[in-house]
């Protein structure tokens, strides 16, 4: 799986051989393809099969019960087109992902900034603010349910309690609340996966130049600009890409939350592929081919951010 | 003045925007805290403020560690997470290397390949991933785990390492290589000490979306004793329509907390560790 | 304890690789395979499958279509312990709100194994897990041997499972005909695919100091019609104490009212023919009107976000007076807050223009046909149905089962707490999810879409009966019409 096999080769057979060995293991397509075999393998055993078998089985109907299905062409597809409630659960994944990618990516590189700075007990801190990130979705989203709950919701006990309310508020109970609610939820268990990363791009930042810009009198504002922006811009943008694509492929919150209720109004990809697919109705087919709509916005989405890094590099 | 101004210049700059996340990012956590402290009696009890503790209780925790099989769950989830990690960030290494420093035909066709691999979500993809497990009889292994969680690791570790290491001017292993270092060796003893942060970044990463897994985990686990923290807490402490949310929240709290100081270390060492002296060399 | 039941599993995998690998190619039906695994997995990793004269008598190389179809008729428990010795049993079921229950039923596979040599475990899961995980085990052709299944799952897993008529059969000729409603929800056709084990019914939940404050006559005999409920549900409000219901995306309290209410009001999902959508009746839309006008007068109006564990805390939390619930809340009740345990009343569900109804499937226990020990199941379910090991089960959940057949319902533990009384009583009223169809995929999947508690969710956020209501036909209609 790693390295050590061509290492323990070259040290056990004789000098020649050894050099043309290491003369090969240095031409550098020689290199890559050995160095990206042992990853290709996992995602070829692993991932390939079952991607080819879900496109497969949205052009199906296939159900639950069902290890087979008649080919139906792309009427799965077709059905979905007609269907309001799948309207709504695109709109409300882009409004997701575009409403909280940006909170996330701003939010996360402010902290990674602050959290690079020195101060007493840093070390504390930067472990303890990756916390919402660490604890398993699935027990944090119960949390969050708590917290928006009709019954024991902290928030609505103050406010009350303050007196600027009469009644509990139904933080899930209508289309717009849920929805801040969930997007509230999301930017706080995905801002400190942002930190991290960007935090690891800002240590190569080299500091020479951050003092020799000071020195030259430029304020925080073009130092960061200047020095820090270029160093971790491509990061920046792979951290957001990938983001998108969790944000647009997230299920649990939402799934814990509101289930994609109340009246279908809070659906994301991921819980209406989950009705249709897996939770009840056992249609996969369609199941599927709701994932798949994804497909296409994140490939386009991804080309274009894809291409911009690669132009910078260029 | 210029002291106090410098003061007041670190008071807005820094502390009161740590504040801010301080709050935002453990208000819920403290909740977590607070309702994995509080006895049962007290939790529907809404005349008193539900925000601190008048009574508290280590019972949930006792609860939890002699009634249900937590201990075993936890070390599921360790081995689990420990060789889905491993796996993973080895791969992504030599994949992030080869990536980001090899110039090579299909370089760029590779790199676009794997991320494809994301865009089917998990959702979807565990019904036909479960045909793939059965079929090489993994069903209900720790091997169902860490073979099939890379597949959702490898595609951003090895994107995040690959834009780390162009980060890294080639020419430090350059000039390793004309001194008479191999390939290997430069790699091995200059570009991935460098590359730490990047590395530690992606094994973060890596280890922590393999401990929160729950989908594979209750899919291709989840029978008998091998379950993992999340599968086994979310399926012994709900029952029907009542939640034990004092376990559950004790849970979320013995399963979160030693990961958090055990980053500690590990973010501090490639924070503080390497400013100062390796980059700039 | 954990090192060796690693080993023991170990080999266990081995084996079961091979019959894998044996079915994959095609050298085995299902059956088959059943049966070389009652043979052969012994934990020997003996790649099994090519037949050995050596192997085992019960093994058939060539079983005929036939011979699959028709039901073992090997499965009585004297036949069985020689057969099934060292063979495993996998068993899925969801949670039980009594937790004594999964210690019963693990204490009973105990006994079981020691009656049979079979080695089974069981698993509990989260009830919104359990349907992924037995999709996905249907459609990888491995995990669990029996798993344990809510109404409706039968025809939607149909495909999957083994005929059980001949148990169904011994249970009927013992403990008498099955409910009506417990039929429509489990038979599969006119197949047998899973045994019935009944139900949580639900009923109404009352406080009765809160019906007593609202000025009710008599806070023992509660409202019995629908709108008798709204008008003192008003009153209720007032003094802080209002109706409880859940209307948003779950599958337990939701589902209770709306079905109740609809069919109540004389609307239903289909005709019995299963194809004429029979939603959009007068009758109903008056009754949404009437709902309606008591949403805000009446009802706790967070009731659009909470799911069926809201409202057990509501009412414990003494936030609400009224709403309707299996027996969860009075058992949790009786542990935790023995005051208002002694505060609660119960009573079926009200009456509506068009009569009393409320919404009951019978849950069912199957047998996957990728098993690999379909004997050793069917011996366990004989053995566990019967009555002196069903009886166990359904007493030690204090009522809170109830059974599929009028056999048990005379028992003690359905009479011992008269609190409990109304619950067994809704079982005369059940009605299948579905109805006037047969709870069959199509009535699972307008369950599953929230069909039915959507139109009423729609109906509360827009203030449009009429509206709403032709959604859910319209919505009905792809699915009953196609």
């Amino acid at each position: 799986m790693t390295t050590a096999p061509a290492g323990t080769v070259t040290q056990a057979v004789p000098l020649r051989l050894r050099e043309r060995v290491r003369h090969w293991l240095d031409s550098e397509p020689v290199l890559a393809y050995l160095f990206m075999s042992p990853g290709w393998l996992i995602l070829l055993l692993f991932m390939s099969y079952p991607f080819f078998l879900g496109i497969w089985i949205s052009l199906t109907d296939r159900t639950v019960g069902l290890p087979s299905g008649e080919f139906v062409g792309f009427r799965n597809y077709a059905e979905l087109l007609r269907d309001r409630t799948f309207h709504l659960t695109v709109m409300n994944t882009f409004i997701y992902g575009f409403v909280t990618v940006p909170f996330k990516l701003v939010l996360g590189l402010l902290l990674a900034l602050l959290l690079n700075q020195a101060f007493p007990m840093r070390n504390v801190l930067r472990a303890a603010l990756l916390l919402p990130w660490i604890v398993p979705t699935a027990l944090s989203s119960l949390a969050w349910l708590m917290l928006y709950d009709a019954v024991l919701s902290p928030f609505s006990w103050l406010l009350k309690n303050w007196g600027l309310i009469e009644s509990n508020i139904a933080f899930l109970g209508t289309r717009t609340n849920a929805i801040i609610s969930l997007c509230i939820a999301n930017i706080w268990r995905g801002t400190p996966f942002f930190a991290v990363a960007i935090l690891a791009g800002l240590q190569a930042v080299p500091q020479e130049l951050h003092e020799a810009a000071a020195i030259e009198g430029a304020n925080r504002v073009q130092r960061f600009l200047a020095v820090t922006l270029p160093v971790i811009k491509g990061i920046l943008v792979i951290t957001t890409l990938f983001s998108i694509i969790w944000t647009f492929a997230d299920f649990q919150l939402v799934y814990v939350l509101t289930k994609g209720g109340p009246a279908n109004s809070t659906h994301i990809f991921g819980t209406y592929a989950w009705q249709i697919g897996i939770g009840g109705a056992g249609k996969l087919g369609i199941g599927a081919a709701i994932s798949l709509y994804m497909f296409p916005v994140l490939a386009v989405l991804s080309a274009i951010l894809l291409r911009y890094v690669r132009s910078q590099e260029a | 003045m210029v002291g106090s101004n410098r003061l007041s210049s670190r008071l807005f700059l820094l502390y009161l925007p740590l504040a801010f996340f301080t709050v935002f990012l453990l208000f819920p956590f403290y909740w977590m805290l607070i309702i994995s402290l509080k006895p049962n009696s007290l939790l529907l009890n809404m005349k008193i403020n539900p925000l601190y503790l008048t009574q508290f209780t280590l019972e949930h925790y006792r609860y939890l560690l002699t009634n249900t099989d937590f201990p075993r769950w936890a070390l599921n989830t360790a081995v689990v997470t420990f060789g889905a990690t491993f796996l993973s960030l080895t791969s992504s290494i030599l994949m992030g290397y080869a990536l980001g420093r090899f110039r090579f035909r299909g370089g760029n066709l590779a790199g676009t390949a794997i991320f494809l691999a994301y865009l089917i979500p998990p959702t979807l993809l565990f019904i036909p991933l479960s045909q793939v497990v059965a079929r090489f009889g993994l069903y209900n292994s720790y091997w169902a785990l860490i073979l099939t969680y890379p597949t959702f690791l490898i595609p951003f570790a090895s994107w995040l390492l690959m834009g780390y290491f162009r980060t890294i001017p080639r020419e430090l292993e350059e000039c390793a290589m004309i001194d008479g270092a191999s390939r290997f060796q430069a790699m091995w003893r200059i570009i991935l000490p460098l590359a730490l942060p990047g590395v530690l970044s992606a094994g973060i990463f890596s280890f922590t979306l393999s401990w929160n897994e729950f989908l594979y985990a209750l899919v291709f686990m989840g029978s008998g004793e091998m379950k993992t923290i999340p599968v086994g807490t979310v399926s012994d402490l709900i029952r029907a329509d009542v939640f034990q949310w004092g376990p559950l929240m004790a849970a979320a709290m013995l399963g979160s907390v030693p990961v958090a100081i055990a980053y500690m270390f590990f973010v501090d060492q490639y924070v503080s560790g390497l400013t100062a002296g390796a980059v700039k060399g | 304890m954990t090192n060796s039941a690693e080993g023991r599993w170990l080999g266990g995998k081995l084996s079961r690789r091979a019959l894998v690998r044996g079915i994959a190619l095609g050298m085995a039906t299902p059956i088959v395979g059943g049966l070389l695994a009652a043979c052969g997995q012994q934990a020997t990793p003996t790649p099994a499958p090519q037949p050995t004269p050596t192997a085992a008598p019960a093994q058939q190389p060539t079983p005929t279509a036939a011979a699959a179809a028709t039901p073992a008729p090997a499965a009585t428990p004297t036949a069985t312990p020689v057969v099934l010795k060292g063979t495993k049993l996998n068993i899925l079921f969801g949670t039980f709100f009594v937790p004594e229950t999964q210690d019963l039923m693990k204490q009973q596979l105990q006994e079981f194994g020691k009656e049979t040599g079979v080695e089974a475990t069981i698993d509990f899961i989260n009830w919104p897990d359990l349907q992924p995980k037995i999709s996905a085990a249907v459609q990888a052709g491995a995990g669990p041997d029996i798993v344990g299944m809510w109404d409706t799952w039968p025809s939607l897993y149909k495909e999957a499972l083994v005929d059980v008529q001949d148990i169904v059969e011994q249970r009927m000729k013992g403990e008498g005909d099955y409910f009506d409603w417990v039929k429509k929800t489990v038979l599969v056709g006119d197949q047998w695919l899973s045994i019935p084990i009944g139900a949580p019914t639900s009923a109404q939940v009352f406080r009765k100091s809160a019906l007593q404050q609202a000025g009710w006559p008599d806070p023992n005999n509660p409202p019995d019609t629908w709108e008798d409920l709204f008008k003192i549900g008003v009153e209720m409000k007032k003094n802080g104490m209002p109706l409880g219901q859940a209307f948003g995306h779950s599958t337990g309290d939701p589902p209770s009212f709306c079905y109740a209410f609809m069919w109540a009001h004389g609307a239903m999902e289909v005709e019995a023919d299963g194809k004429t959508v029979a939603f959009n009746k007068p009758q109903f839309v008056e009754g949404m009107k009437l709902f309606l006008s008591y949403w805000k007068q009446a009802f706790d109006e967070t009731g659009l976000s909470w799911d069926d564990a809201t409202n057990n805390r509501a009412f414990l939390a003494g936030q609400i007076g009224w709403t309707f619930n299996g027996s969860s809340i009075y058992i949790a009740a009786k542990k935790q807050a023995p005051d208002i345990a002694e505060d609660i009343v119960h009573h079926i569900y009200p009456k509506g223009p068009a009569g009393r109804f409320n919404n009951l499937g019978s849950w069912s226990v199957g047998i996957l046909k990728y098993s690999k020990n379909i004997a050793g199941a069917k011996a366990f379910l004989e053995w566990w149905t019967a009555p002196e090991q069903f009886r166990k089960w359904l007493e030690i959940q204090q009522g809170y089962q109830v059974a599929p057949t009028a056999y048990y319902l005379n028992d003690p533990y359905y009479k011992s707490d008269p609190k409990l009384v109304p619950y067994v009583e809704a079982a005369k009223y059940g009605r299948n999810k579905g109805y006037a169809g047969l709870g069959n995929e199509k009535a699972a999947e307008a369950f599953a879409r929230y069909i039915v508690v959507d139109t009423f969710a729609r109906a509360i956020q827009s203030g449009n009966a009429e509206e709403a209501i032709q959604w859910g036909a319209s919505e009905l209609q792809k699915i009953y019409g196609a």
